[in-house]
């Protein structure tokens, strides 16, 4: 049987994208079939015809994406985070359902209007604080390495964080990333102090190097 | 006059609140909360003075149960003067809280502690600037050493008064501060927290509410997010002016083998087992020495006096349950709480959580519930109240197993009493490693099938430091009253009870009844059912009732060594104990008790199953 939806296809290359980076490695078919909210018996024909065609090798029940399968997932996961970011932050949808908006959206949109929809919010003029997630050079304090400088620009779900604020974990804050251990949990200095994070609040925290 | 310490997570709070008021300290629950509030008295130059030492938090408008109780106190029961207490090393964040403290306009001191650490960092501090700029007197000590300390009571008397400090809020702030004021009368702080979502007028928040939505559409920034920046920019201008140029700290610090990986972790594993084995060894040998002591000395003299049958059964129990309580409490939980106290105070148990955070992450949990659960090797009651203090209810409820899974010390004492004595020293240990896998597949179990979201740990790691061996001592005894006030009296009447019933032949009654069950299944004699059913009103009890009904103290005369074997790990598994029943009920709920207490007994009765099938 054959893969005919296209958006089941994406999801599952995307799904198999954000789980390599979240777990660093193994993903399973359970955890596809659990991060594509699709029928699972097209998610797992889906996932044999990906197989077939090369975009996505499989082995001992890992799956793993091929350079090919690496390029779409990006670019998908690209359009995904763009429109998130553009209906979140400029049209004022709270996270879930621009998230969910945006999985829809993301199969259809063009590269080209993606592309502009990118230059439009971060045009200036829309406010220096909107920092987007969709932005090519995001990288999360996960993606630093231990000793690095960094100051943060934008952290997401603030409101379910409060603490962060109160600790002085702000945009604008200069912090320094004391330790990473293998599983990207991480401790920051921040105003002389050093903060455990756990890896799942470090990836709501985004940062610039200090040069 | 009342007065109140605030300030940071350990700033030295409770060292300057021990110090100043000594020993005849007070603690209770805050009204409706598990949050424990310190009180103390003392008299200086004819008035007297009430210090309250509240929890140390990060923020007034935090949602913490913490955070909660302070704001509500300053509120509610406003006291005379506060004593802010900030930490020298770390002064910028430290201000952010005195500067929302500022807010509330209450008389106050201010307080700069650890300035011994500073200097040592090579921090310098203008204080007479701080004081000029804050308006308010500024003291600093060095609480470790009881420098200064004896400034901040003459201070408090005379000279405290509310901080002349506004912080400058951006102008839309400033603006619905206004509007609030004159449309609803509110005051600048009443305005603030309101725009935060913060306070009991409903009208009031509910105008703020407006505001608040459209201040946030046109910055893309939450109100709180703003006001929290504000407060933190003004934070940076004043320790930019009072904190001198701080050289790089270039000492050894513990941290670079504390928190790596390795060796971090084999010395977390080593600190938890010789934590075990000291409460172990130490205790069990304690323990014979207070049964020793208590037998020659009461029980003995007791049996001499000539007593009507029934008085001399029901004091022989009474008695015994005297023993095995103290037995307990002194050797095995306060030597626990005494080792708990100092890893907590030396700051290690933060760096713990912190490496543990990816195992507890596969238990559905984060690295901030590693203390829950260590604290639960010594009486899961606090552990389970601490544990409530998690954030979703399902890591509530994950943790709610997992803390009355732990072997407390009184299941110490069955492994101690029945196994280790009777089978042998590894048998015992044995049984710590089938609980701690059973809790591992547990909360395996148990994050794959409970749905909701799951929160991350953000965790300051508490400065290393020498524990103060005063400070240990108060803090183990306060949490060992605990036990003594609310587990003895039960363990009295149980034992009570116990002796009533088997001097009228009930005990035998129920025997005969789950005989078929007790030796069928689990290949014991049926006083041993009868034993474990005891077990439910203090985990102990099992081992005394079995000692009592079998008639004899050496049970390895009458018992096999499977039998021991299986008896203790069915009494250490199944149902947690009455009190732990009970505050179960109270902070998660009857569902989330029934639920432990039904797949506790099925577990303990499956693997007792199963050792006697394997081995019986």
């Amino acid at each position: 049987m054959e893969c005919m939806n296209t958006s089941v296809r994406e999801d599952c290359l995307e799904a198999i994208l954000t789980l390599t980076q979240a777990n660093g490695g193994s993903v399973t078919a359970d955890g596809i079939l659990a991060a594509v909210d699709a029928n699972p018996a097209d998610v797992e024909a889906c996932l044999a015809g990906l197989v077939a065609e090369g975009a996505v090798r499989h082995e001992e029940s890992r799956y793993l994406l091929s350079p090919e399968g690496k390029t779409v997932a990006e670019s998908v996961l690209r359009k995904h985070r763009v429109l998130e970011c553009f209906l979140c932050e400029m049209l004022g949808m709270d996270t879930g359902t621009a998230s969910k908006e945006a999985c829809v959206l993301e199969h259809e949109i063009s590269d080209e209007a993606i592309d502009r929809l990118s230059r439009y919010i971060e045009r200036p003029g829309h406010g220096q604080r909107r920092h987007c997630p969709g932005r090519r050079h995001e990288r999360s304090l996960m993606d630093f390495a231990e000793g690095d400088l960094v100051e943060i620009t934008v952290i997401r779900c603030l409101h379910r964080n409060r603490r962060l604020i109160d600790l002085g974990i702000i945009p604008g804050e200069q912090v320094a990333i004391r330790r990473k251990l293998y599983n990207n949990a991480i401790v920051v200095r921040v105003k002389g102090a050093d903060i455990a994070l756990s890896p799942e609040i470090a990836s709501t925290v985004f940062a610039e190097p200090v040069r | 006059m009342r007065c109140a310490l605030i300030g940071n997570p350990s700033v030295g709070k409770s060292l300057i609140f021990n110090q100043l008021t000594g020993l005849g300290v007070e603690v209770s629950n805050y009204p409706g909360t598990t949050v424990e509030l310190m009180q103390g008295k003392l008299c200086y130059g004819g008035s007297s003075l009430q210090i309250v030492d509240l929890p140390g938090i990060y923020s007034m408008d935090g949602e913490s149960a913490e955070e909660e109780l302070v704001r509500t106190y300053l509120l509610t029961e406003t006291p005379d003067a506060v004593i802010a207490v900030l930490d020298a090393t770390r002064m910028e964040r430290n201000l952010y809280l005195l500067l929302q403290l500022a807010e509330y306009r209450i008389p106050m001191v201010v307080v700069i502690n650890m300035i011994d650490e500073a200097a040592q960092q090579g921090i310098t501090i203008d204080s007479v600037r701080l004081s000029s700029i804050l308006g308010v007197p500024v003291i600093e000590t060095a609480a470790s050493l009881g420098k200064n300390i004896g400034e901040i009571v003459p201070a408090v008397l005379s000279s405290a008064r509310p901080a002349g400090i506004t912080v400058p809020y951006t102008p839309q702030i400033e603006a619905a501060i206004r509007s609030l004021g004159k449309l609803y009368d509110a005051t600048r702080l009443q305005a603030l927290m309101a725009l935060q979502g913060i306070g009991t007028s409903g009208d009031l928040v509910d105008g703020a509410r407006t505001i608040a939505g459209e201040i946030e559409s046109l910055n893309h920034m939450a109100p709180h997010q703003i006001i929290g920046a504000n407060r933190h920019l003004c934070a940076r201008r004043i320790a930019a002016d009072v904190v001198g140029v701080q050289e790089p700290d270039r000492r050894f610090s513990a941290d670079r083998l504390l928190t790596k990986a390795i060796p971090g972790i084999p010395i977390l594993v080593l600190v938890l087992l010789s934590m075990l084995l000291i409460v172990f060894v130490a205790g069990s040998f304690l323990e014979e020495l207070i049964v020793e002591v208590f037998t020659v000395l009461v029980i003995e003299p007791f049996q001499a006096v000539p007593l009507p049958p029934l008085a001399t059964a029901l004091g022989m129990a009474a008695l015994l349950a005297v023993v095995s309580g103290l037995g307990i409490a002194f050797p095995f939980v306060f030597i626990f709480y005494i080792l708990l106290s100092i890893v907590e105070d030396t700051g290690y148990l933060t760096r713990a959580a912190f490496l543990a955070d990816r195992v507890m992450h596969g238990l559905g949990l984060h690295g901030g519930a590693i203390i829950p659960m260590v604290m639960a090797f010594g009486c899961n009651v606090p552990a389970v109240m601490a544990a409530s203090q998690l954030r979703t209810v399902r890591e509530r409820t994950i943790a709610a197993f997992l803390v009355t899974m732990v072997p407390c010390s009184a299941r110490t004492v069955i492994i101690t009493g029945i196994v280790a004595a009777f089978v042998g020293l590894w048998a015992a240990l044995s049984i710590y490693l089938v609980v701690l896998i059973l809790i591992f597949l547990t909360g395996i179990l148990l994050a794959r099938n409970i749905p909701g979201g799951q929160y991350g740990m953000i965790l300051e790691m508490a400065p290393l430091r020498m524990p103060d061996p005063v400070l240990v001592m108060k803090k183990s005894w306060t949490r060992i009253q605990e036990f003594l006030f609310i587990a003895m009296p039960l363990l009295l009447a149980g034992s009570v009870v116990l002796g009533a019933l088997d001097y009228y032949g009930a005990v035998d009654a129920f025997s005969l009844m789950v005989a078929p069950l007790s030796e069928g299944v689990l290949g014991l004699p049926a006083y041993a059912a009868t034993a474990l059913l005891f077990g439910i009103l203090r985990k102990e009890m099992a081992f005394e009732t079995l000692a009592v009904l079998s008639g004899t103290a050496d049970l390895g005369s009458v018992l096999t060594a499977v039998q021991l074997y299986t008896f203790a790990v069915i009494s250490v598994l199944f149902v947690p104990c009455i009190s732990t029943i009970a505050v179960l009920l109270r902070q998660m709920g009857a569902r989330v008790t029934l639920a432990v207490s039904a797949y506790t007994i099925m577990l303990g009765f499956l693997i007792g199953g199963l050792i006697h099938l394997i081995a019986g």
